[in-house]
């Protein structure tokens, strides 16, 4: 038996790119994962900056996302875990990444994770998971983020939260804005 | 709060970031300035980049929107025009602007414009103008823009138009992206 992974390639469309189908099959995807209500995604998805669907013969098998969060969301993560001079209005969150769990260990989270990465550079980003999720908290430490701060509890969770950055400075810049260059 | 330009205050939000009551009030005075459909308005905003709010205190007086369109739709407008090889895919579209009728001519407009052109730094944007339409489609108003190709008509309007362009290079360069820097 071969030891290669599979060949999956992750595409990148922005939500007004994507047909309602494509769009749907994202949710039913995501709502795979259990972790989102299905309302926050019929409102977020079409606001969102990027769609990723990871893609193996011709079949979406992963998907995950990049988006500007509400605001007030945003900076009360930052405050909870303790570093509110880092909150960034320009930062993207990663979220909404799930892999069919047939096909999970095949390669699609890396693939997105890739594109994701060549998509980004390095324009600030940030991501929220369970604090004992340890299938994530390791992989993506080395892949560059890194906590912000302490883990905490949210009123959006029961679970206890980690915050992770990537390309965020320690102190927020305003002169920093997003050029086209 | 006194209705003087010197009061006027204009403020910049993504849809995530405005209250429902925002979005309707956005939705009525785009309405109402008779160049876009309420439901294609209600349809699309979701997806705009961000909305423009110009008002005395609470009152909302003049709107606009960035929207980044479909990438299909882009390329559409400027093989219309003739110069398909200015067609950016990063260009955002600023459109929806109207102000209510009672306070047209008292700078509203402008002080809309000066925020959005703060927001959009030197990031592609494109407009379409109805070439009728003599306030909005004389570029000596607006000299930030310039006329892409030729006037045309296109399926999406049954009247003659006219698209104006900034910060666009001559030949789209696909080395060129949003960094943040």
């Amino acid at each position: 038996m071969s030891d290669q992974k599979p060949d999956v390639k992750t595409i990148l469309r922005r939500p007004i790119d994507c047909a309602p189908k494509l769009l749907q099959n994202f949710i039913d995807i995501v709502l795979i994962g259990g972790e989102v209500p299905v309302a926050n995604l019929r409102r977020g998805v079409p606001s969102a900056d990027m769609l990723f669907f990871a893609v193996l013969e011709k079949q979406i098998i992963g998907v995950s996302c990049l988006r500007y969060p509400n605001a007030n969301f945003h900076k009360h993560l930052f405050e909870k875990a303790g570093v509110p001079e880092m909150y960034n209005p320009l930062s993207l969150e990663a979220c909404w990444l799930c892999v069919k769990p047939e096909y999970r260990g095949v390669g699609a989270w890396s693939s997105i994770f890739k594109a994701r990465t060549e998509y980004t550079e390095g324009r600030p980003t940030h991501a929220l998971h369970r604090a004992d999720n340890k299938l994530v908290s390791d992989p993506v430490k080395n892949m560059g983020y890194s906590q912000a701060g302490i883990d905490f509890y949210a009123d959006t969770s029961d679970d206890k939260l980690c915050l992770i950055v990537k390309n965020h400075d320690p102190v927020f810049d305003p002169s920093k804005k997003m050029k086209y260059c | 709060m006194t209705e003087n330009i010197e009061n006027l205050r204009t403020i910049v939000l993504r849809p995530q970031d405005c209250s429902e009551k925002m979005k309707e009030k956005f939705v009525q005075l785009v309405a109402a300035g008779g160049e876009a459909e309420e439901h294609r308005v209600r349809y699309s905003l979701p997806y705009s980049e961000v909305l423009i709010f110009t008002g005395f205190g609470n009152t909302i007086i003049g709107v606009g929107a960035l929207l980044r369109p479909k990438t299909s739709y882009i390329q559409h407008l400027f093989e219309c025009a003739g110069e398909p090889q200015m067609s950016n895919p990063y260009s955002i579209e600023s459109c929806w602007l109207s102000v209510s009728e009672a306070y047209r001519g008292k700078g509203v407009w402008r002080h809309n414009n000066s925020a959005k052109l703060d927001y959009i730094g030197d990031r592609p944007y494109h407009t379409i103008r109805r070439v009728a339409n003599k306030s909005v489609a004389d570029l000596s108003k607006e000299q930030e823009y310039v006329h892409v190709g030729k006037d045309f008509f296109s399926p999406i309007s049954k009247h003659k138009l006219r698209l104006m362009a900034a910060n666009h290079d001559p030949v789209f360069d696909p080395s060129k992206k949003l960094r943040y820097s």
